[in-house]
This record gives C-alpha cells, sequence and structure tokens, in this order.
C-alpha cells in the first residue's frame, strides 16, 4: 500500500486481472456485485447478532435482513452448546398397537435409532421440548402421531423426561451418569398417534409430574 | 523552525491525497480480495466432501421419510411452515414423497461425481434447504453448514474440476480463472469467521464457559457421549483448560486464521475439536462438515498437484 504514497496509480499498477479500460457498463457490474456482496455479509452478521438478547437497533437493522436470510436458510445464531450447556430433552412414550401389543419406549434411543444421524434427528425432536414447543399441544400431538408411524401403536402416552447433568462431585462419589435423580418428568397426556383424521388430543394436558 | 512548519505545511496539504491514495489502495485490494480470478479444483473438491455428506444426510432422511416428512408425521407442515422459508416439501404430496426423495438423491449423487454440475449445484442447494425448512425441529448444525456451503460451491463452477463434466469436456486442460471461485472460496473463509465469532460470543453470556465446567457439562451429557469421559472429574483442570481454550479459539479465529504461518495451527485446532465432537459425542457429521469446510483454506494448487500434469493447464494462483 505504501508503494503508492506519493503517486497516483497508473495503469502499470493495475493488477493484471483488470481489465485496461473497463466500459461503464462494466463499472456498474462491478459496483452492484459490491452493493450485493455487503449486503449479504451484514446480514450474515447481522442475523446471529439479533439472536435474544439485542437492542432496538439491531432489530430494526436485522428487519432488513431478514426476509433474505430467511429464504437462503441463512438465519441461525450459531449458539453450539451456548450459553451454557443445558440438560437433555427426551421423550418417554407408552401405548398399545392396533391389535393390543403394548409399546413402549424413548427417543431418542441410542441402540434403537441407528445410524447416530438419525438418533440426533430425533434427538433435537426432544429438544425443541426444552423451548416454547414444549408447552404446544399441537407440537406433542405431532411426536404422537410420528411415533405412531415408527411403532405402529394407536394411541400414546407422552412423557418429557428432563435429564440434568451429573456434577463433578457426584461423580466422584460413585453416582452413574444415569442416577434416577438426574430425571425429572412431566406428563403431557394421551395422544391419538394413529394416522391423521383425528389429530386432537384425546386429553387435556396433564400436570408436571415428579422426580423419576 | 521553517523546517517545522514547512513539515507541517506538508502534511496537512499532503493529507487529502494520501487519504485518496490509501483509499484507492484499499479498494483496489478489497476488490482483489473477493473477484481476483482463480482455479476451480479447492471448490470441486470440496464439492465431492460436501456433496458426499449432504448425500448420506439425506438418505438418513429417508430412513424415516413418512415420520419426518409428511404432515402425518412429527412435523406437519402448518406446523412449521415459516412465511419466507420456502422448501419443495411443502408441494410435495404426502403420497409423491417418495419418489421426490429418490429424485432428490438422484441429484444429490451427480453433483457428488460432479456430472451436469452447471445444473446439478443449484438443486443441490435447494435439496438441502429444502429439507431442512421441511424439518426445522429435526436439524442442528450439520444441515446449516452444508446448506451455506451448497450455496457457496453453487456460484462457482464447482464442477470444472474433479468431476465427470471435466473428463467429457472435450477442451481438456482449458481450466479457466474465474472471479466466481475466488467469492465462493472467500465467502465459505467469511462465514466460517462469522460463525465461530457469535459462537464464541454466544458462550461468553454463559457461566459454565467462564468458571471451567462447560466441557465437563457436555461430556457428562449421557445423550451426547458416545465415550465414557466421566475420568474428566478425576482431573478438572483437564476441562477447565479445554472449556477456556474452545472460548479463545473461537473468538480468536477470524483474526487468526487470515495469517498464513498461523493457519496451519488455527486450523490444526479446529480439526481436532471438530473430529473430538464426533469421536465423543456422535456428531460425526457436524464435526466432519465443519472440517470439510476447512478446505476453503488451502489454496487451488495444493490440489491441482493431484491432477495428472497438463501442459495446456492454466497457472493458478493462490487463493490467500
Amino acid at each position: 500500500m505504501s508503494k503508492t504514497h506519493d503517486a497516483p496509480q497508473t495503469p502499470e499498477d493495475r493488477p493484471d486481472d483488470a481489465p485496461p479500460n473497463p466500459r461503464w457498463w462494466t463499472r456498474c457490474g462491478w459496483a452492484a456485485a459490491h452493493l450485493a456482496l455487503a449486503y449479504h455479509l451484514i446480514s450474515l452478521a447481522v442475523g446471529p447478532a439479533t439472536m435474544p438478547p439485542s437492542s432496538p437497533t439491531q432489530q430494526s437493522l436485522f428487519a432488513t435482513s431478514r426476509g433474505y436470510l430467511t429464504a437462503l436458510y441463512l438465519n441461525h445464531g450459531y449458539h453450539y452448546f451456548a450459553p451454557d450447556p443445558g440438560p437433555s430433552t427426551l421423550l418417554e412414550y407408552e401405548g398399545t398397537k392396533a391389535d393390543g401389543t403394548p409399546v413402549a419406549g424413548v427417543i431418542p434411543d441410542a441402540e434403537g435409532h441407528f445410524p447416530r444421524l438419525l438418533y440426533h434427528r430425533h434427538f433435537m425432536l426432544t429438544e425443541r421440548l426444552a423451548g416454547p414447543a414444549g408447552l404446544s399441544r399441537e407440537y406433542h400431538a405431532a411426536l404422537a402421531r410420528g411415533l405412531g408411524i415408527e411403532t405402529g401403536a394407536e394411541e400414546l402416552s407422552l412423557t418429557i423426561l428432563t435429564h440434568r447433568m451429573s456434577e463433578v462431585e457426584e461423580v466422584r462419589a460413585g453416582f452413574p451418569l444415569d442416577d434416577p435423580a438426574t430425571y425429572q418428568s412431566r406428563a403431557l397426556g394421551t395422544f391419538d398417534a394413529g394416522p391423521l383424521d383425528d389429530p386432537a388430543p384425546r386429553t387435556p394436558a396433564a400436570s408436571d409430574g415428579g422426580s423419576r | 523552525m521553517k523546517n517545522l512548519i514547512h513539515l507541517v505545511y506538508t502534511a496537512v496539504l499532503g493529507l487529502p491525497r494520501r487519504l485518496v491514495t490509501d483509499g484507492v489502495d484499499l479498494a483496489a485490494a478489497y476488490h482483489r480480495f473477493w473477484f481476483a480470478p482463480s482455479a476451480p479444483h479447492t471448490l470441486a473438491f470440496l464439492r465431492i466432501l460436501a456433496g458426499g455428506m449432504m448425500l448420506y444426510s439425506t438418505a438418513v432422511w429417508g430412513m424415516e421419510l413418512e415420520a419426518f416428512f409428511t404432515d402425518g408425521g412429527y412435523q406437519p407442515s402448518d406446523l412449521v411452515n415459516v412465511p419466507g422459508a420456502p422448501s419443495l416439501w411443502f408441494f410435495v404430496p404426502d403420497a409423491w414423497v417418495r419418489p421426490v426423495h429418490y429424485l432428490c438423491l438422484a441429484a444429490l449423487a451427480l453433483y457428488t461425481i460432479g456430472a451436469g454440475t452447471a445444473v446439478t449445484k443449484w438443486l443441490a442447494f435447494v435439496i438441502v434447504a429444502s429439507y431442512a425448512q421441511r424439518a426445522p425441529m429435526a436439524t442442528f448444525g450439520l444441515d446449516q453448514i452444508a446448506s451455506f456451503l451448497a450455496l457457496y460451491l453453487a456460484l462457482a463452477p464447482c464442477g470444472a474440476a474433479f468431476s465427470v463434466d471435466a473428463l467429457l469436456r472435450k477442451s481438456k486442460g482449458e481450466l479457466r480463472l474465474s472471479s466466481r471461485n475466488t467469492i465462493a472460496t472467500r465467502l465459505i473463509q467469511v462465514h466460517l469467521c462469522v460463525l465461530y465469532t457469535f459462537a464464541g460470543l454466544a458462550k461468553l453470556k454463559g457461566e459454565a464457559w467462564w468458571d471451567g465446567t462447560a466441557i465437563w457439562k457436555t461430556a457428562s451429557n449421557l445423550e451426547y457421549q458416545t465415550t465414557d469421559l466421566t475420568w474428566i472429574a478425576a482431573v478438572e483442570p483437564i476441562g477447565h483448560f479445554l472449556t477456556h481454550m474452545t472460548v479463545a479459539w473461537e473468538l480468536s479465529f477470524w483474526a487468526l486464521v487470515w495469517k498464513p504461518r498461523l493457519r496451519p495451527y488455527v486450523l490444526a485446532i479446529g480439526t481436532s475439536m471438530h473430529l473430538g465432537i464426533g469421536a465423543f459425542l456422535g456428531m460425526w457429521t457436524f464435526g466432519l462438515v465443519m472440517t470439510f469446510a476447512y478446505f476453503a483454506f488451502v489454496p487451488p494448487m495444493v490440489f491441482q498437484a493431484l491432477r495428472k500434469p497438463s501442459p495446456a493447464a492454466s497457472p493458478a494462483p493462490e487463493t490467500l
């Protein structure tokens, strides 16, 4: 950069890739490319910067990028294991098939869901229950129907299990990571798990359960 | 005194001119950073890796397609259809889910081997983003990374090398340098910088990343772990060190990765971290796809050495 401090840039100083005398429309093209690039880069940073908590200024800036980021599936916070690694949220189910055969299990299921990516897909479904989806009756009913497709069950009782991580002291004292004291349960009720004809839950929301 | 006045006079009068020349230089350097033509080999190699991961991920969706992608499953469209988040799956009737899925797999396979890349590279992005937008409750970092890789690769002629298209091309060896290769490479690099910066900043909001217990909390999460890491409880300082190092590395990535001498170390630490996530937390797909993205920092000339030397091939400058 210091090379040209004392003299204006000459044609000889131009990079090899630059055309000698770009036409006006070429210049306009480059200007448009740079503007689009700037918009993309700003949007890229504004998206995660607007994850709560954020200022009204950030939010108003985000309003200009929301549609763009959402359309391109770029609207992410990148909050991996942040702000703190939290407890796991699982879903316990129990019910019957049409022929009366009992069905029971937990998703995700480390042994039943293979390969590991399929396990993680199921794990993400239940991890959402730790957020607003945990209160959504529609989502609970949808989980029951999805489980119905997987298990063949006609009706399922669902229970959210929250599994906190063990403290260092607990592990040192010899408690296993799956110690029953590390689980908390919340019954969601019984849901129709059959085909879509009757998607409504059969029972109202159940009250919170105790420790498991 | 006279000399001093002259110096100040010259400096003040010369300042605007210096600002202009500096500005022009900076603009030219910025333009070259994003648009100086480069060879396609880095992106072509990345296309194979990322395409393979997209193919695998999509194939795994197919193992329970009806449960994940029909209205009678986990995610009915009226529950997950966010305005402005397009997905081809919102237009696919439940009865057509399987045939469309197989077509998507075929398109991704063609993309990975570099066949019809001018079309399949855009299809790959549409497919990866469509699966993710249709099943948002079951997505995680893998889908985010795979999607932006597909998007940026689509901007470049990523099928120009290491591909069926290249084999079938009549004019062997005539690989043109293109600005589109550079901009796609730069976008991947800069996107990684943004990603790690915000991943690090988000961690600063949490107590566990300050008191050093975050790695323990992650490692002791029974649902994630695939290897027993409870031994960390016996040597807590290791957990503390890894916790602080993770934050420091993420927050400094954007600055250090541009230094050629530091880059190998920065990327080696990142590779260790992501492969560790794969080995110990079972998220091989996420760990690998992050590591694949690092190849954007490898100059095309490194990959050109993998090709059979061709006297007619154009020279390719480094992208960094």
